[in-house]
């Protein structure tokens, strides 16, 4: 499976575009693995997907497969770049049964493929998608789940050297999206093949990622293994992207009335589970929010003013109006520029 | 919590007394009773289509019962249309005046209410400089995003001192960290404003954050209304352990052996008591399952992996910043009950584990497992939650201890 190269890649970054473009992206998407892109809403992720799809044409930029030669594939039409991609709303066919959505895309002239090839291709995407008891089912008999496992059957019998999703998860409800976080894991892993995963959600990318490349009004933020984005943001953007509770952010002011060093930056971050609470009735910080986040008990504490969020260790037990001394390791801190 | 207890002893601020709504041949709610107390933040917790959003409608006036009351501040409003039951709605689709500032948008509200117009716009300036909205009162609201648009709707509602707000979804469009940012501000406005505030939604998380009390519905029906630690700690039936918790409850299928259950497929037994006083006195169901068949919920977090425990095999691990989430697949019955499960699709209640053939484990940040590694998984006794497979219904059992029984 090849690697791929995007170097400068533009698109509708003029004076008339903002939100949605693409403003010189530069990334490498390594064979075989699962490259997750998270921004917000209008952060130009979904066109950076389509113009790797070939589905939008870049201003400039290039876009290079890169196996046992490197080709510059920036001008192919989509159906020669050996992608495949599933969309957050998945469309099947309604008028074909299960069986002839997943043969459908194999069935062009140009692929050449045998009608007994075909039907072997379709059965064994069912097999590894749990869909085999469907196959003779309209799509109007699926639940929302299946529909979409058989979006995804339709990429993967066509074997495709890389795989493309749009939020393919995000109109499923929340159980059925961890379950098939861990299939569409399972499925990549079996495969082989790389996986470019387009999503708002900070959690599934998290899960699901080799690597998170961080984009922001068509820029790269940030890119790398997940641990390392949320230990080491690159800036302030980042560093709110990833984690719930959100990380605190402290400016010079309220640093310095917490005591705590600033180094000449500009803002210090602490990721709430980096707080070491100790009840304490004479500590500076009271909680004004107690929240039980499963095995986690979230607080707000308010220390003179300055609003804290701290992750308290599983089964402690406190309520609104307790105090608290904090303490924390000066190597959990982040420092920023901005 | 003690508060709260104290608080429900008087007249409820809002009440709802067998109301039960019917679309032609459709029940969308059965016959339903609830109460909330003044000053009390309660969530209707459930999947679409459970009836949430119509028992709103029928509070709000916006749907009429097809039978039963309901009651504001002990009066009975069922006959009372939407405008003379002092409550402010705040719905998932929002509509602001596209011609009035984003300021005249809320303070419109209290002009209405007869507010001088000096006052109307002070608390209006107010309401939204809390909304985090204040350099945007002279916008029209066609240049915000929809996430402020949205906040806007909030700020026109709060503004008010009505008898209570119900919300239907309000923050269902909104990114993930302005959600956040909403639920801490949400709640800070009910707190001191001591308002009265009923919120339906599908996201259990946003449901624990928020709540002073859930009320858990599904397919017409109320299954569960308590407090989030109870829901979560204790919860009714299957459809509650599976559907709260983030993942939800690992439920696994298990075998009475006299005073020993075993679980399938994965070879922990463990040893309980018909009669644990504490759960028997919340009335949380009867001691004996009808049919035989019984269910064991775990939450992640009591699953302890320890070298004597049963074998499992990493899958996945899941860095979620704070802590992970390791997916274990359990040993060969339950991958054989996998297989089985997976053609089936769907997602009943009480086949979470069947469906996938995984438990999930909560650990600590740091801790590290391959994928493809062998540990071995236990359960805490005192996390155990029993469960009748036929009703669904949670069993007064107490756990005694668990022992990992040799493969055979």
């Amino acid at each position: 499976m090849p690697a791929y190269a995007i170097e400068g890649l533009t698109v509708g970054f003029g004076a008339a575009a903002a939100q949605h473009a693409l403003d010189g992206v530069w990334f490498k998407i390594e064979a075989g693995e699962i490259l997750v892109i998270l921004g917000r809403t209008g952060s130009g992720k979904t066109t950076l997907l389509r113009t790797l799809a070939g589905l939008q044409k870049p201003d400039a930029g290039s876009i290079r497969e890169v196996g046992e030669a490197s080709v510059d594939i920036t001008r192919l039409p989509p159906h020669a770049r050996d992608m495949a991609m599933v969309f957050q709303n998945f469309s099947l066919y309604p008028h074909m049964t299960v069986r002839e959505n997943l043969c459908f895309p194999l069935r062009a002239k140009a692929l050449g493929l045998a009608p007994g090839e075909i039907a072997a291709r379709a059965e064994s995407a069912a097999a590894v998608l749990g869909l085999t008891g469907l196959l003779d089912r309209a799509p109007q008999a699926l639940s929302g789940g299946e529909m979409q496992r058989v979006a995804i059957g339709r990429a993967l019998v066509r074997r495709p050297k890389l795989f493309l999703m749009d939020e393919p998860l995000a109109s499923l409800d929340a159980k059925l999206r961890e379950r098939m976080i861990l299939e569409i894991h399972r499925l990549q892993r079996s495969l082989g093949c790389g996986m470019v995963y387009v999503t708002h959600d900070h959690a599934e990318a998290m899960s699901l990622a080799d690597r998170i490349l961080v984009l922001d009004q068509g820029k790269v933020l940030q890119s790398g293994p997940p641990e390392e984005i949320y230990r080491r943001p690159i800036d302030t953007r980042v560093a709110r992207m990833l984690g719930r509770p959100g990380i605190n952010l402290l400016s010079v002011e309220e640093a310095g009335r917490m005591g705590l060093p600033l180094s000449g930056k500009r803002t210090l971050g602490i990721r709430p589970e980096n707080w070491r609470v100790t009840a304490d009735p004479s500590g500076p910080a009271v909680a004004t929010v107690v929240e039980q986040l499963g095995p986690q008990t979230a607080l707000v504490l308010d220390v003179e003013g300055i609003v804290l969020r701290v992750l308290a260790p599983p089964a402690s037990r406190c309520k609104a109006g307790d105090r608290f001394r904090l303490g924390m390791d000066p190597g959990d801190l982040l420092y920023f520029d901005r | 919590m003690k508060a709260m207890d104290s608080l429900n002893t008087g007249t409820p601020r809002i009440r709802l007394e067998g109301a039960a709504r019917k679309f032609g041949g459709h029940i969308a709610v059965y016959p339903t009773d609830l109460s909330v107390a003044p000053g009390e933040f309660v969530v209707i917790l459930g999947p679409s289509g459970c009836g949430k959003t119509t028992t709103l409608r029928m509070i709000a006036g916006l749907e009429s019962p097809s039978q039963g009351r309901v009651l504001i501040n002990g009066r009975d409003v069922t006959a009372l249309r939407p405008g003379d039951r002092d409550i402010a709605f705040v719905f998932q689709m929002f509509s602001l005046y596209p011609h009035l500032t984003v300021r005249d948008n809320v303070a419109f509200t209290l002009l209405a209410q007869g507010l001088p117009a000096a006052e109307a716009r002070r608390c209006a300036t107010e309401m939204l400089g809390r909304l985090g909205l204040g350099e945007r009162a002279e916008s029209l609201p066609r240049l915000l995003s929809g996430g402020d648009q949205q906040r806007v709707a909030l700020a026109r509602a709060l503004v008010r001192s009505p008898q209570a707000f119900l919300m239907d979804e309000p923050l269902g469009t909104l990114d993930g960290e302005l959600r956040e940012e909403m639920h801490e501000t949400l709640r800070d406005i009910h707190n001191r404003s001591g308002a009265t505030t009923l919120f339906v939604t599908h996201d259990q998380g946003e449901a624990m954050r928020l709540a002073d009390r859930i009320a858990v519905m599904r397919e017409g029906r109320v299954v569960q209304f308590d407090h989030p630690r109870n829901i979560y700690e204790s919860p009714a039936d299957l459809f509650v352990a599976e559907f709260v918790g983030s993942p939800g409850m690992n439920i696994l299928s298990a075998r009475r052996e006299g005073e020993w259950v075993a679980t399938a497929g994965l070879d922990l037994m463990f040893r309980v008591a018909e009669n644990d006083r504490d759960r028997d006195a919340m009335g949380t169901g009867t001691s004996s399952p009808g049919g035989g068949e019984i269910r064991l919920g775990v939450r992640p977090e009591n699953v302890l992996l320890s070298e004597n425990g049963a074998p499992c095999v990493v899958e996945q691990t899941q860095f979620l910043g704070s802590h992970n989430i390791l997916s274990l697949r359990i040993g060969e019955a339950g991958a054989r009950s996998e297989a089985g499960a997976r053609n089936e699709g769907g997602s009943r209640s009480g086949e979470g584990l069947r469906d996938g053939g995984f438990i999930k484990a909560w650990i600590p940040a740091g801790v590290r497992f391959a994928e493809g590694q062998t540990v071995g998984v236990t359960f805490l006794p005192s996390g155990c939650r029993w469960f009748d497979a036929a009703t669904g219904g949670a069993l007064p059992w107490k756990t005694l201890e668990a022992v990992c029984r040799p493969m055979r």
